[in-house]
C-alpha cells in the first residue's frame, strides 16, 4: 500500500497528475465567471477584480493540465489514435481551453483599454462553462468517477 | 492403413472486462491457450502486460483482444487507462 503522504508516490503516480491538476482550471474558471456575472449585476469593482484574477489563474492552470493530458495519451496509450469517449474528451478539452483563454483575453484587453468590458463576453463565458462541464463529465466517465454503481 | 493423429483443439479462455475490473482477475491455463479479453464496460480499457509482452489497443465497448500464451510463466497485466485494474494469467 503506497503512503499517500510520500511526495514520490504523488509525483510518480501513473498518469494521476492529470486527474489532480484538472480541478484547478475548472474551479478557477467557474469562480471567475461567477464573480464576473456578480460584478456585472452589482457594478462592484472589487468583484470584477476578483473575476479577472481568477480567470488569469484559470488560463494559466490549463497549461499543466494540457501537458499532463497529452503525456497520459502519449505515455500510457502510446499515442494511439483516439476514438469514442477519449477522442471526445480531447476535443472538448481543447475547445474548453481555447474558450478559457479567449475569456481571459477579452478581460485583459478591456482592462488595458480601461473601458467597459463587452457584454458579449458573458455569452462566451456561458459557453465556456458548458464546455468545461461537458469535458469534466467525459473525464469523470473515463476515470470511473461518473460510473454507475 | 494410416491413421492421422488428430490435433487437440487449441484451448481458449475468455476474460470479461466490466465495471472497472477483469473477471476472472486471475486465471491458470495450459501452454498454447489463447486468452481473449472482451470489454463489456461502457468505458474504454486496455490490456497491457507488466513487462509489455502483450499490449492491446484501446478497447471500446464489445471490442476484443486475444493473445496466445506459448511459454509457461506468470503474466501480470493491467489497464493502462486505469492502472488500478489488474489481472494475472498463470500459464502452466
Amino acid at each position: 500500500m503506497p503512503n499517500p503522504f510520500d511526495p514520490q508516490t504523488a509525483l510518480l503516480a501513473k498518469h494521476a497528475q492529470h486527474v489532480v491538476l484538472i480541478h484547478f482550471p475548472i474551479a478557477l474558471f467557474i469562480t471567475g465567471v461567477a464573480f464576473d456575472y456578480a460584478a456585472q449585476w452589482t457594478k462592484h469593482r472589487g468583484l470584477a477584480e476578483a473575476a479577472y484574477y481568477n480567470l488569469v489563474l484559470a488560463a494559466a492552470s490549463t497549461l499543466p493540465v494540457l501537458v499532463s493530458g497529452i503525456f497520459a495519451w502519449q505515455l500510457q496509450l502510446e499515442g494511439q489514435k483516439l476514438k469514442g469517449i477519449l477522442l471526445m474528451h480531447l476535443v472538448f478539452a481543447s475547445l474548453s481551453s481555447i474558450t478559457i483563454w479567449l475569456v481571459w483575453w477579452v478581460h485583459s484587453r478591456g482592462r488595458r483599454r480601461e473601458g467597459a468590458l463587452p457584454s458579449y463576453r458573458l455569452a462566451i463565458e456561458f459557453v465556456g462553462i458548458a464546455l468545461v462541464a461537458l469535458t469534466g463529465h467525459l473525464g469523470g466517465f473515463l476515470s470511473g468517477v461518473n460510473s454507475a454503481g | 492403413m494410416v491413421v492421422k493423429a488428430q490435433q487437440a483443439p487449441a484451448a481458449s479462455m475468455e476474460v470479461k472486462i466490466d465495471n472497472f475490473s477483469f473477471g476472472p482477475a486471475a486465471i491458470t491455463v495450459p501452454v498454447g491457450t489463447t486468452v481473449t479479453w472482451i470489454n463489456r464496460d461502457d468505458i474504454p480499457h486496455t490490456v497491457v502486460s507488466d513487462d509489455k509482452i502483450f499490449k492491446s489497443k484501446v478497447l471500446d465497448t464489445d471490442e476484443k483482444f486475444s493473445y496466445t500464451f506459448s511459454k509457461p510463466g506468470t503474466y501480470p497485466y493491467f489497464c493502462s487507462v486505469h492502472p488500478k485494474m489488474t489481472g494475472k494469467v498463470v500459464v502452466q
